[in-house]
């Protein structure tokens, strides 16, 4: 398994400028960093019964490839594009939870193709929705703590990476998280 | 703490919080106090995100890798498939996986040796710490033990538990906890071929275990079953059991329970002594004491302090019953035991198998003396005691055995086969399955075939 850290710097922002020339070599580079994180995390929550779920998995890494892809021009280093990569798969994997809720509520919505291909386990979508409220609502409080969660969590980023990419200390990065996970999970087991 | 709170006052919380994390539970309502003082409101909202400590939420899915290295990660799928049933565990693993396929392959490789292993289970696998339950080697009353699969060292251990539903009182919980960490403790200090490892002790919920060496052979009480043991066998592991005795007592440990349920035999052969220091408390045991009683010392079955010559005086009982097949001491009640092993003539070895030298019966009875000051100096010096009592017997049955041999050698070198056929067949019934006969029939056979060819 590759790490995001065995990738040095300067190659990622080698390929950055390659994908703002509309390389397609250097986009698929760059987007191999950040698969293995992806697909994990995407596996994660989809529902186990369904024997086609790992196709799921890659529908959903296939869609953060074409929003990343989209924003890769505004990239200019290696911290933009990892702070990206995690942004982006917050927004799916939230905005796939909201619908799916909306959909079992029956809101007469009409459902839409790719929010009926995921399918998911059926607790996690409601606790995704409220993490995602609760880390909204601490990246207010604390912008700093908000984003090392969004790495962590969503960007699969290990401690070491996330301290560089901040540039902080690995000792607050791990004081930050395991404090920010008892706060996450007070507020969402309290629907707060 | 909802959006509404002030930043500067969410730094401070995060800090306690922060700072009370580096300690022991047990440790934090002290801490509370430090920080917070007497600001009540402070106090509330430390308290209520400490609470969420134990608890699994969003966060701690195995999805998220966080603070967990690659080996780490891997462990905890392998966690996550077991605690599902067999026919989930691939398609979990596949979809926690993501498409990670060098994880999912390392996780499947756990989950599959765990689950080649024979006692594996088909349902969510029972877990102490890390360990696999696989099945259930022995129960003891107070604690069981199991065979248990280490995913982190990829091997089988002893997982010895006590569980608390088996006690009657908050106090005897305690007490077990402390004697199985007294066991771990112990024997962990100890490191001899001849004594069982024990690697870890830990708690699960409300039960306490350790890990140890997994022997895979049976433990003596076991082999005692179908009699006597071969004298040589039985020589060879006294002395092994005496050399394990004296190292633990030079360490001074004790082992307070000697008696063949607690030496096991790797693979048959090689003895292992076990479950030290839980028998510390042995003298205050109620209704349990029967079982070991057979093996005490007359000091230990009064209630006094035991020293290594009351180990001493458990492996001269178990060697009687290892040469004899009996044991040493019997009775059909406590008292009646107690009474022999403190006041009973000393038991005839001899008298009871008499392949045995007579002489066998002196060091025996000094091991199983009354009192300590008459036993033996240390463990190895009574089982020297022992085998010096078997130094002629192999040798006046090698000397007849050289001396029909040299006359056959001798029948045949003249050519008198048929001569030579019959003082071996003499020997036979004696000496049969020694090596150096059946070579020599062997040749006889060779050359009686030439010749009728």
């Amino acid at each position: 398994m590759k790490s995001a850290s065995d990738a040095p710097p300067r190659v990622i922002t080698m390929l950055l400028e390659g994908a703002r020339r509309g390389e397609p070599e250097a986009v698929g580079q760059l987007m191999s960093l950040v698969n293995g994180k992806l697909r994990r995390l995407a596996g994660y929550y989809m529902r186990l019964e369904r024997p086609d779920h790992t196709l799921r998995a890659t529908e959903i890494v296939d869609e953060a490839y074409i929003k990343m892809v989209g924003r890769l021009g505004n990239c200019k280093n290696r911290q933009q594009f990892y702070a990206l990569a995690a942004r982006v798969m917050r927004q799916i994997l939230t905005d796939y939870a909201r619908a799916h809720l909306r959909e079992k509520r029956g809101g007469g919505l009409k459902p839409v193709p790719l929010e009926e291909a995921l399918v998911y386990a059926p607790e996690k979508a409601g606790e995704l929705v409220a993490l995602d409220n609760a880390l909204e609502r601490l990246e207010r409080l604390d912008p700093r703590q908000g984003r090392i969660v969004e790495l962590l969590f969503f960007g699969g980023l290990t401690v070491k990476e996330t301290a560089a990419e901040l540039g902080i200390s690995e000792r607050t990065v791990k004081k930050d998280w395991q404090v920010a996970r008892l706060w996450l999970h007070r507020e969402v087991s309290h629907g707060a | 703490m909802g959006p509404e709170m002030a930043p500067e006052y969410w730094e401070k919380v995060k800090q306690i919080v922060a700072a009370i994390l580096e300690y022991d539970p047990s440790e934090w309502p002290g801490l509370l106090d430090i920080a917070c003082g007497g600001n009540a409101a402070l106090r509330q909202d430390v308290e209520s995100l400490l609470a969420e400590h134990r608890r699994k939420g969003p966060l701690d899915e195995t999805g998220v890798r966080e603070t967990l290295s690659e080996t780490q990660f891997v462990r905890r799928l392998f966690d996550d498939a077991l605690a599902r049933p067999r026919e989930e565990r691939r398609a979990f693993l596949w979809s926690a996986c993501g498409g990670d396929a060098t994880a999912f392959e390392q996780a499947w490789r756990l989950v599959e040796m765990y689950q080649a292993a024979p006692g594996a289970s088909d349902s969510p696998a029972q877990r102490f710490g890390r360990y696999a339950v696989l099945a259930e080697l022995g129960d003891g009353g107070m604690g069981v033990v199991y065979r248990a699969f280490d995913p982190q060292l990829e091997r089988n251990v002893a997982v010895k538990v006590v569980r608390p539903d088996r006690m009657d009182s908050a106090a005897s919980k305690k007490d077990w906890r402390e004697r199985l960490l007294r066991e771990a403790r112990l024997a962990g200090g100890l490191s001899h071929p001849g004594i069982v490892v024990v690697y870890d002790a830990g708690r699960e919920g409300d039960a306490a275990y350790i890990a140890m060496e997994y022997v895979t052979g049976p433990s003596m009480d076991k082999l005692l079953r179908a009699g006597p043991l071969p004298l040589p066998k039985a020589r060879a592991i006294l002395r092994q059991v005496a050399a394990a005795l004296d190292f633990a007592h030079q360490k001074g440990v004790i082992h307070r329970d000697v008696k063949p349920a607690n030496i096991l035999l790797q693979d048959g052969v090689l003895p292992k002594v076990t479950d030290f220091g839980i028998a510390t408390l042995s003298s205050d045991r109620t209704g349990d004491g029967a079982g070991t009683l057979p093996y005490m010392a007359p000091e230990q079955a009064d209630g006094q302090e035991a020293d290594i010559r009351s180990d001493q005086f458990s492996l001269a009982a178990v060697a009687y019953e290892m040469l004899t097949g009996k044991r040493a001491f019997m009775a059909d009640t406590e008292p009646a035991l107690h009474y022999k092993i403190r006041e009973g003539e000393r038991p005839s070895a001899a008298a009871a198998n008499p392949a045995l030298p007579p002489a066998i019966d002196a060091p025996l009875h000094r091991g199983l003396s009354r009192y300590a000051g008459d036993r033996f100096g240390s463990c190895t010096e009574f089982v020297a005691a022992l085998e010096a009592c078997f130094e002629d017997v192999p040798q006046a049955r090698n000397t007849e055995l050289e001396a029909l041999l040299r006359e056959a050698r001798r029948a045949m070198a003249a050519g008198e086969l048929r001569k030579a056929q019959a003082l071996l067949e003499s020997g036979r019934k004696q000496f049969g399955n020694d090596i150096k006969w059946r070579m020599l029939r062997y040749k006889l056979d060779k050359i009686k075939a030439k010749q009728e060819a």
